[in-house]
């Protein structure tokens, strides 16, 4: 076999498939190590517009200080545009729970299984454990079940972030008008 | 495996008059394709012994070098000689 006027050999053939065959082995086992140790990590979320915690989340992406690992949400959520989507990874095993900024400390509330007295007293709920992942916090009256799961919730909840947005009278002008939080 | 000759006055060498390898090639000048093999062999030991700290995963390491083998031997292949019912 001949290649550009060059003679190529059986031998040459079979270590080029040598040298692909273990390229592959090689970004395989790399990564089959990466999920695993994904997998080991705790992951926490943000859902919400929370510049400091979002800047924290994708500043350490795999590994916040305390050992858990941060994931931001795409888009802002608190201006009536819709629901927050988690962002890629937010929902993987491991993640304990979430972190929510405002307006969605309150529009979560209806959705939890348990809620702690001072986040009840405060109607504000600042972090929701998640528990079938096994995180030891469990907060509100409806079990949670996982990231996507609150983010779907709260997309029907567009006139509690706009009431939330323009301050507690109109919250509470809203709910007057029977547009009662989901 | 046989050597494979070569013009270039710098590389080839020629083989002893009493060896097997005159019989195919007489006096003429041949790649030592042996060294380049030994050769290769000790800086592709050098290059895993440089490597062994930063890939941590195991396994990595010995298919990087499976790797690396691999491509050395492609052009050092150029430099041996087979009978042509191999090729």
């Amino acid at each position: 076999m001949r290649l550009h006027g060059a003679e190529i050999t059986e031998s040459q053939i079979t270590s080029l498939v040598l040298a692909l065959f273990a390229l592959l082995m090689t970004i395989r086992l790399r990564r089959e190590r990466r999920r695993a140790r994904e997998a080991a990590v705790t992951r926490l979320a943000v859902l919400g517009h929370s510049p400091p915690l979002h800047a924290l989340a994708r500043a350490a992406p795999r590994g916040i200080p305390g050992g858990g690992a941060g994931v931001a949400t795409r888009g802002r959520a608190d201006h009536g545009r819709g629901a927050p989507r988690p962002a890629r990874g937010a929902g993987r095993r491991g993640t304990l729970g979430v972190s929510l900024t405002h307006p969605l400390k309150a529009a979560v509330l209806p959705l939890l299984s348990r809620v702690s007295a001072a986040a009840r007293l405060a109607r504000s709920v600042n972090t929701v454990g998640l528990a079938e992942s096994g995180g030891g916090r469990v907060y509100g009256r409806r079990r949670v079940s996982s990231i996507s799961a609150i983010a779907r919730a709260l997309a029907g909840a567009p006139r509690v972030l706009l009431l939330e947005r323009e301050g507690g009278a109109q919250r509470g002008a809203g709910a007057a008008r029977g547009r009662a939080p989901r | 495996m046989l050597l494979r000759p070569t013009d270039d006055a710098a590389l080839g060498r020629h083989v002893p008059p009493d060896s097997f390898a005159s019989l195919e090639f007489g006096d003429a000048a041949v790649h030592p394709s042996q060294l380049y093999f030994a050769i290769a062999g000790v800086v592709l030991f050098v290059v895993a012994w440089s490597l062994r700290d930063r890939l941590r995963v195991p396994g990595t390491l010995f298919w990087s070098v499976i790797f690396l083998f691999a491509l050395v031997r492609i052009p050092l292949d150029f430099t041996r000689a087979y009978e042509p019912e191999s090729i």
